[in-house]
């Protein structure tokens, strides 16, 4: 059964950054399944590191060529669902340069996020636990015997597994216990576990007495009695971050089962987002604000320029989101943080930037020989836009006939700039 | 790169991102709330702010106080920002993290400042800092999240409300459209959200798109054009209306806005964002409240060069603020320093502290009664997590602030009535 060409624009903005009308055309025929199989069975090419990231060791270059490197791979990669699932992570199980110090490090974490991003959830926590970056973060690499630091230990409960008041005070103490040890080696910066700083002592944590490890802690939480918290947790989140916040109960139901019954696997729970009714209802469709990274690649997409060119590094910031950098711990938010007139500023400024640099471009040079119409509806398909609504349409006509009674030079620049700026580009 | 701190927590966030109703029915619904709003009928439902970006200057009365708050993310160590310099105890649990006896900055019997607050010494010798010490939650939480979500609700039911302090109070003042309370940042924090209501959300500094030249013809088209994409409802749904409805008022906005972005900006953050903040108070936009925030203060390792340069810091950001500002409004301004939580006395293995609970506040300006408020925190006497017990509520600060210099009902605002501290004047011109 063919798939409405809406579901599948819908379905590749959420699951990557949107398709182009001919990708949409050529999946449109398919049964839904069939698609959801190849959007989420698409194989990643390869990652490596650029040769450029290895030959300088200043950090701010090193944070630009791999912020340049990531947009280009979002923008083009025949996989997207890899590059939105390591932005998923990134803003969950956050670790930010501004701490960490090194981007060789976020560099690395970002590779595991997509090494073990799709896989079992425990083998992907286990090993961000260890992962550098983290702990240097979460400052594990300083919780030793004697004096531990609850850092890591409160917010691998609170904000990566279980949620706020799952755990009490003394938990976290054990937690932090557990964890100490599983440093860093001071030369090299690699993930050290040091038995003599770790406390093997007798540790109560949800109620179980006994000399608790780290490890063993991620265990208990995953698989333990708050095994059922822990997964309603973890769907919650993706669903919030694929479709809408706030899931209705029978949504999260049905997840968590996928979820566990699958081992904990990411891909099987994202996949069966992808196949929920509600995830193609209007309120799915209406219902995210493309975060700033989405909406820059969005338009990185639409101009065809790459990342050296549209330069999202110098605007994400005053957008709101800065890659390798989330905020703090508990990462970026959805829909109405990213919505004020400084964020909009900022926006502006990007797509005035973008008009320019497509102006050196042959792209789309003969909107003026069509009618007002359909020069409208070219630029709105160059970006992808399939959903605008009548006061959008209204708007961008009633400046293309503006135009057209005098200056019509900035017809092109202008229009490809207002059709960024337009509200249904900004949706996810 | 800078180290960028925002502050809202997991709650704010769940608090910011109101479920919206896609259909035909709550659009309707959204216009009823709307027309209702002066009422307050049904407020709570669903905020009126998502379509009102805020673009009409109208001054300030010669009788309104100003505030500022200067949020300090993260968990400011009280201790070692106003320090209880002849408490041995003081001494003793944070041994090497101690400011060093004699280098603390003296201003009043047992208490000295942080070295780095040199210029803060001299306005406190002035008269114009009042000290707030043992201010925290009474009921007090060790997450980040949760201390700053109850610090920026300030509701005395400190969990339920969805609302904060500040956007409660904008909720009962000004119009819909005016510039009473600003954020200087990219998203406004929940302490600054009402139900009906929210603070405007400025760039700390720059934006080519705010002070661009748009006196051409070919220009004026296309943001004619921005402004009509949030002239009505979109078709699709509130997000997009409020996308729309952000886009087309921050055209607006910058048109009333752009002198105040002509001059460069230090290079500091928080020195940038408090000389932007005393130039919104001097162009008398009609701004009463204006948060700023910065940080990081989550010392858990190696805390002390982190400390001095965040002291630095805001030395340098309060001088800057006090010096752009201008004296007709020195006595009718007031920066007020607020963190979720203060630092455990015991330092940790790391060189750092870990999250504690009471601490010290500071309002400073010509508005301020000068001195110490309260007494320290007893070190001797911790929680059972090993941390100094508050015994100063802090939303009795917020009654303070509410009553006597926004001249606001704070029982109203806090929904109860908590204990006015003294520390402010009436503000005047």
């Amino acid at each position: 059964m063919p798939t409405p060409s809406g579901d599948v624009a819908h379905l590749l903005r959420r699951a990557g950054f949107g398709g182009t009308a001919a990708e949409i055309a050529a999946l449109a025929p398919l049964d839904i399944r069939t698609i959801v199989d190849r959007v989420v069975e698409a194989p990643a090419p390869p990652v490596s590191r650029p040769a450029a990231f290895s030959a300088t060791d200043r950090e701010y270059e090193r944070w630009v060529i791999a912020t340049h490197w990531w947009f280009d791979r979002m923008a083009t990669s025949p996989a997207p669902l890899a590059e939105k699932l390591a932005l998923f992570w990134h803003g969950h199980l956050c670790s930010a340069i501004d701490k960490v110090e090194k981007m060789s490090r976020m560099w690395d974490q970002h590779v595991l996020f997509r090494q073990k991003g799709f896989g079992p959830v425990d083998e992907l926590v286990h090993a961000v636990a260890v992962d550098p970056a983290m702990l240097r973060y979460l400052d594990n690499d300083q919780n030793v015997v004697g004096s531990p630091n609850e850092n890591f230990a409160r917010e691998l409960m609170e904000l990566f597994t279980l949620g706020v008041n799952e755990y009490t005070q003394e938990d976290v103490v054990a937690a932090a216990r557990a964890w100490t040890g599983y440093g860093r080696d001071w030369q090299t910066g690699d993930f050290l576990y040091r038995p003599n700083r770790h406390d093997h002592g007798l540790k109560t944590f949800f109620g179980q007495t006994k000399a608790w490890t780290g490890p063993e802690i991620i265990d208990e939480i995953l698989h333990g009695k708050k095994k059922d918290t822990a997964a309603r947790f973890l769907v919650t989140k993706l669903w919030s971050f694929f479709a809408y916040p706030d899931p209705e109960r029978a949504v999260v139901d049905a997840l968590t089962r996928t979820f566990q019954t699958s081992g904990l696997s990411t891909k099987a729970v994202v996949k069966a987002i992808f196949l929920r009714p509600e995830f193609y209802s209007t309120k799915a469709k209406r219902g995210l604000v493309r975060s700033p990274i989405e909406y820059m690649v969005a338009a990185m997409k639409g101009t065809g320029l790459s990342a050296s060119v549209a330069h999202p590094e110098w605007f994400c910031r005053g957008m709101g989101q800065v890659p390798f950098s989330p905020p703090n711990v508990s990462g970026w938010r959805p829909n109405a943080y990213w919505i004020s007139a400084s964020a909009q500023w900022s926006k502006i400024g990007f797509a005035n930037y973008l008009r320019w640099k497509v102006n050196d471009t042959p792209l789309l040079q003969n909107l003026r020989e069509q009618s007002p119409e359909a020069s409208v509806q070219t630029v709105l398909r160059q970006f992808g836009v399939d959903n605008a609504g009548p006061q959008t349409k209204a708007a961008l006509l009633r400046y293309v006939q503006r135009e057209r009674a005098t200056d019509r030079w900035a017809e092109r620049p202008n229009l490809l700039f207002l059709v960024m700026m337009c509200p249904e580009m900004q949706l996810a | 790169m800078s180290v960028w701190t925002e502050l809202e927590t997991a709650e704010a966030l769940r608090a910011l991102s109101v479920p919206m109703g896609q259909d035909a029915a709550s659009m309707s619904r959204r216009r009823f709330i709307k027309a209702t709003a002066a009422t307050g009928v049904a407020a709570s439902v669903l905020p009126a702010w998502l379509s009102d970006v805020a673009a009409n200057a109208t001054p300030i009365g010669p009788n309104d106080g100003v505030l500022v708050v200067v949020l300090m993310a993260g968990g400011n160590d009280g201790l070692n920002t106003v320090v209880p310099v002849d408490d041995g105890l003081y001494y003793d649990k944070r041994g090497a993290l101690a400011i060093a006896e004699g280098t603390a900055l003296p201003v009043a019997g047992g208490i000295g400042l942080h070295p780095k607050l040199v210029k803060l010494q001299a306005r406190y010798r002035a008269g114009q800092v009042a000290l707030l010490q043992g201010v925290g939650d009474l009921d007090p939480d060790m997450s980040h999240f949760s201390a700053m979500a109850r610090w920026m609700r300030g509701h005395h039911d400190a969990n339920g409300a969805t609302t904060g302090w500040l956007g409660r109070w904008l909720d009962g003042y000004g119009t819909a459209d005016d510039l009473s309370a600003v954020v200087l940042g990219e998203s406004v924090p929940l302490a600054l959200v009402g139900a009906r209501r929210k603070a405007t959300a400025l760039p700390v500094s720059g934006g080519d798109a705010i002070t661009a030249d748009r006196s051409e013809a070919w220009i004026q088209r296309s943001i004619d054009c921005l402004r009509d994409f949030g002239a009505g409802p979109t078709g699709n749904g509130a997000w997009a209306d409020a996308i729309g409805a952000a886009t087309k008022g921050a055209v607006n906005l910058a048109d009333v806005v752009k002198p105040v972005y002509r001059d460069e900006f230090p290079e500091g953050r928080l020195e940038a964002q408090l000389e932007l903040a005393a130039r919104l108070v001097n162009a008398n936009y009609g701004v009463r409240v204006i948060q700023v925030q910065y940080g990081d203060f989550d010392h858990h390792a190696g805390q002390a060069p982190a400390h001095d340069a965040r002291m630095a810091e805001l030395d340098a950001g309060i001088d800057r603020f006090f010096a752009t500002l201008s004296p007709a409004f020195a006595k009718r301004t007031t920066i007020l320093t607020v963190s979720e939580f203060g630092r455990r006395p015991e330092s940790n293995a790391s060189g750092g502290t870990d999250h504690g609970e009471g601490s010290d506040l500071m309002a400073i300006g010509a508005g301020v009664k000068g001195g110490v408020y309260g007494e320290a925190m007893h070190l001797g006497h911790l929680s059972d997590h090993g941390c100094p017990i508050a015994h100063v509520d802090f939303r009795s600060v917020y009654a303070t602030v509410l009553d006597t210099w926004l001249r606001a009902d704070s029982r109203q605002v806090l929904g109860a009535s908590f204990e006015n501290l003294g520390f402010l004047r009436s503000p005047t011109k």
